[in-house]
């Protein structure tokens, strides 16, 4: 997964709150899982603190 | 509405105000000093970003328990990504950590601290009651300063985010982000500071104008 597509979904998101969407936190809750997803890719080195 | 809804409202903004700050900085260090963000670091970014979504609904749709929550969450993630960098260069005897410090710590030291203010400030918020009673449906339908400085910070944030997203096609291209990206200096330290200042300004003026749009409907 590319880092662009979850500052999208944040960009959409503040969008959301100017116009008061009821997704904006569904979508946020999105966007939490999908940085944890890129955080979990990124743990790539070899030292014992991998999750 | 009660003076407690008022008081929680300031205190909403009060926060992201000092999250833009930090943010501030940061896009400084990227912008003004040729230091670009690691992988880590978009994580925290992207924590960061998540944990003013709280902040922002409290003021634009109503003081809500799940907002904190959301933002708590939010302070979890990032803290997650800021805990893991701190450990990585720990991990790694005579490493001397990731890009330039602030005030003798690293940036992600900075956002593990940011974090961790986050969860204990708004757990102490969660506990008190009278903000919750109100039925507040935030201060959009309410003219004045407090509604022009929400919206102007809310710009400010999405002015950031858009810069933030442009910025990460050059650096990352459409594949993994480098872990180490080449310094790339985009302005000189003062232009940076400049963009920042000028970014302040647009969105101070978003803010006032729909602000005085709204006031006409």
């Amino acid at each position: 997964m590319h880092v662009l597509w979850i500052f999208l979904v944040w960009i959409v998101v503040f969008a959301g709150i100017f116009w008061r969407q009821r997704w904006v936190l569904p979508l946020g809750i999105v966007g939490l899982i999908a940085t944890v997803v890129f955080l979990k890719m990124n743990m790539d080195s070899t030292i014992p603190l991998n999750f | 509405m009660t003076t407690q809804v008022k008081l929680a409202r300031v205190l909403n903004l009060l926060a992201l105000l000092a999250l833009l700050g930090v943010l501030s900085g940061s896009l400084h260090l990227q912008f003004g000093q040729g230091e670009p963000p690691c992988p880590l670091c978009l994580v925290q970014r992207s924590g960061m970003i998540a944990l003013a979504v709280g902040p922002l609904l409290n003021l634009f749709t109503g003081i809500k328990v799940r907002n904190y929550a959301f933002a708590i969450l939010a302070a979890c993630v990032g803290g997650a990504g800021s805990v893991r960098q701190i450990l990585l260069h720990i991990a790694t005897p005579g490493d001397p950590g990731y890009g330039p410090e602030v005030f003798g710590f690293h940036l992600y030291t900075w956002a593990d601290i940011t974090f961790l203010i986050a969860v204990v400030g708004i757990s102490i918020l969660l506990m008190w009651p009278g903000q919750f009673t109100a039925n507040d449906r935030g201060l959009l339908g309410t003219p004045g300063v407090m509604r022009v400085l929400t919206i102007t910070v809310a710009a400010w944030y999405l002015i950031y985010l858009i810069a933030m997203t442009i910025f990460i096609i050059p650096m990352c291209g459409i594949g993994m982000c480098p872990a180490d990206p080449p310094e790339t200096n985009y302005l000189p330290s003062n232009g940076a500071w400049l963009a920042i200042g000028g970014a302040g300004i647009l969105s101070l003026l978003i803010g006032i104008i729909s602000n005085s749009r709204m006031r006409r409907r």
